[in-house]
């Protein structure tokens, strides 16, 4: 039997494989490993709560893997949700669970200075970021909330306390602004 | 390349140990179908025998809280008499005892929500689903485990109405200890909320058909229960959801798009009006004209300037420092409804980390306040910490509405 090519999987058929063959599950790790990083970077400002948040949340996939379906949202949804919901965890209990990673047997990391320090390149190197910091608040909080958490236009109205159609525009014309900015200083 | 090695390499370590365990072992959860008929059909058997002989569910042991309460900080414990399973239910798809509602207030101003299954006027889980090893037994749940169902907001101010969609509620009624991770076979879509005095029925949508229930009086109190999300057009991978908000009809909570609940009809007078995902229903209630008449917010940018001391000692951590914050807390904080907080401005990163002080403080009280990794997030030697007051119920954030206690500059040894 000839060994695939797991680069070419979706996500969904990585989760599948990955029951079977944690080299799937490691090719969707990698995958994430970063978006997830900058994630948490990003919404505790600390890098090393982002390596803690981060790994908890790969453990995490580890532990409920058969419970993902697909028929359900994408893999990526169902990742960022779990990672929500640690995220809102950690701020209600203000400390990072360890329990799927003791679960799972997964040893504690020991961060060094180059870790933290690439966590924050994830943010410092990206020109966009610092523009999306120049917005307006509440188009920051439909960018940020849209575009790096990946959240519904829904879930985001009922919490900034407007209509979907509201929270359209402010992404929209956020977008526009920091495209015009990044065309502008070309 | 990956930015973390040494977690990649013990995430694969763990990757491997999973993959070449047995299979049901290794899996938890995920077993297969075939095993989750079984244990399903055993555990309905179970059951059925359990109803058979006594004619209602043989009780097992009460679920346990996760965490230990504490009166004065987080949601506080239920308060002596403050608990009370409310006058609404709704059937399981499935059959069996009905869903329901069970409020619980705190001894620090909240009112939480419980969700689960009936039985003899108890609300509790069914053993079912991995839940309490498929015993078919009812789990009375105690009114101190709170703060655990998913969604938005399961403890609240008492003002607060809401209306919450939570998708991937196990039929067992136990809620699942992380995201949305816990049901094997069958799970649930549940709508549920307290809508307030003026709320008089809800309206969702079953498999598009329409159907309208009555929500408690008083409360305005409504669950509804349906199969899982089906592939189709609402399923966005959607975990939870809803909405919340203390104003009027016509204010928050509104149905969310995403959700089963499609419209809330209130009565407003001689009148009832309807708030309703569809923008353009004729009896729309009258959207309110003024700001909500909540907690009155402290004047913006306040900046009382008073002394904050901070005491550094070396330790393993990030930055080789953990300190002891102190300050005198200019305000009482009674209940949940306020608090402290201490912010982290990072000036040459974005944000600013904030941590709660979730607890209740004595107006004059030396509040002491311990931090760890001072200047894990540092960029230059020294670190800004403010103190931060608000009298509203969310997380104390710099800008109108809280007040500037005071600020320390640390700097580092």
């Amino acid at each position: 039997m000839s060994p695939r090519d797991l680069s070419r999987c979706s996500d969904e058929e990585l989760l599948q494989i990955g029951l079977e063959d944690a080299q799937a599950l490691g090719v969707f790790y990698d995958r994430y490993e970063d978006a997830l990083l900058l994630f948490f970077r990003r919404a505790s400002g600390r890098a090393d709560l982002a390596a803690d948040l981060t790994a908890e949340v790969v453990a995490a996939v580890l532990a409920s893997l058969g419970s993902f379906r697909p028929e359900l949202g994408s893999a990526r949804a169902w990742l960022f949700g779990i990672a929500r919901h640690e995220l809102a965890q950690t701020w209600r209990r203000r400390r990072v669970e360890a329990e799927a990673r003791r679960r799972m047997g997964m040893e504690p990391m020991m961060l060094t200075d180059e870790d933290l320090q690439r966590i924050d390149e994830l943010v410092s190197d990206s020109r966009s970021l610092t523009l999306l910091d120049e917005l307006p608040g509440e188009q920051r909080s439909a960018v940020v909330g849209r575009v790096l958490q990946e959240r519904d236009y829904a879930d985001l109205a009922a919490e900034l306390e407007c209509s979907e159609m509201v929270v359209r525009q402010r992404v929209s014309r956020g977008l526009r602004a920091m495209r015009a900015k990044l065309g502008g200083t070309r | 390349m990956s930015r973390l090695p040494q977690l990649r390499a013990s995430f694969m370590q763990a990757a491997e140990r999973q993959t070449t365990l047995p299979a049901r072992a290794a899996r938890g959860r995920s077993r297969p179908l075939r095993v989750i008929l079984t244990v399903a059909l055993v555990a309905l058997l179970l059951g059925a025998a359990a109803v058979a002989a006594t004619g209602v569910l043989r009780t097992g042991s009460a679920v346990r809280p996760r965490e230990r309460l504490t009166p004065t900080a987080g949601f506080g414990v239920p308060a002596p008499g403050g608990s009370r399973i409310l006058g609404v239910s709704f059937a399981d798809p499935a059959g069996g005892p009905p869903w329901g509602m069970r409020v619980v207030h705190t001894t620090r101003d909240l009112v939480c929500i419980q969700l689960g299954r009936l039985s003899r006027g108890s609300l509790g889980v069914l053993g079912l689903d991995g839940a309490f090893r498929d015993d078919g037994l009812f789990h009375p749940l105690p009114s101190d485990v709170i703060g655990r169902q998913l969604g938005a907001a399961s403890c609240q101010p008492e003002a607060v109405r809401v209306s919450l969609e939570v998708s991937g509620i196990p039929e067992s009624g136990l809620m699942p200890e992380m995201g949305n991770l816990g049901a094997v076979s069958r799970d649930r879509w549940v709508s549920y909320g307290l809508l307030g005095p003026d709320a008089v029925s809800v309206t969702y949508s079953d498999q598009g058909t329409a159907r309208t229930v009555p929500v408690e009086p008083g409360t305005g109190a409504y669950v509804i229960v349906l199969p899982g999300v089906e592939p189709g057009p609402n399923s966005k991978g959607i975990t939870s959801g809803g909405s919340s908000g203390a104003s009027q009809p016509g204010g928050s909570p509104l149905p969310n798009p995403a959700g089963a609940l499609t419209a809330i009809t209130y009565r407003l007078g001689d009148t009832t009006c309807q708030d309703s995902v569809t923008a353009t229903a004729p009896d729309a209630c009258p959207r309110p004209q003024a700001a909500p008449a909540r907690a009155r917010f402290l004047e913006p940018s306040l900046h009382l300037n008073l002394p904050v001391t901070v005491r550094l000692h070396p330790a393993d951590v990030p930055g080789g420092y953990s300190a002891v914050l102190t300050f005198t807390a200019p305000y009482a904080v009674p209940n949940a409804l306020s608090g402290y907080s201490i912010a982290s401005p990072t000036p040459c990163h974005e944000g600013t980390t904030i941590d709660p002080i979730d607890r209740d403080v004595r107006a004059g009280a030396t509040v002491t306040v311990p931090l760890q990794a001072v200047f894990a997030n540092a960029c230059g030697l020294s670190v800004f910490l403010e103190v931060l007051y608000s009298n509203r119920q969310a997380t104390p954030t710099a800008g109108p509405g809280s007040v500037l206690v005071g600020r320390a500059v640390v700097k580092q040894p």
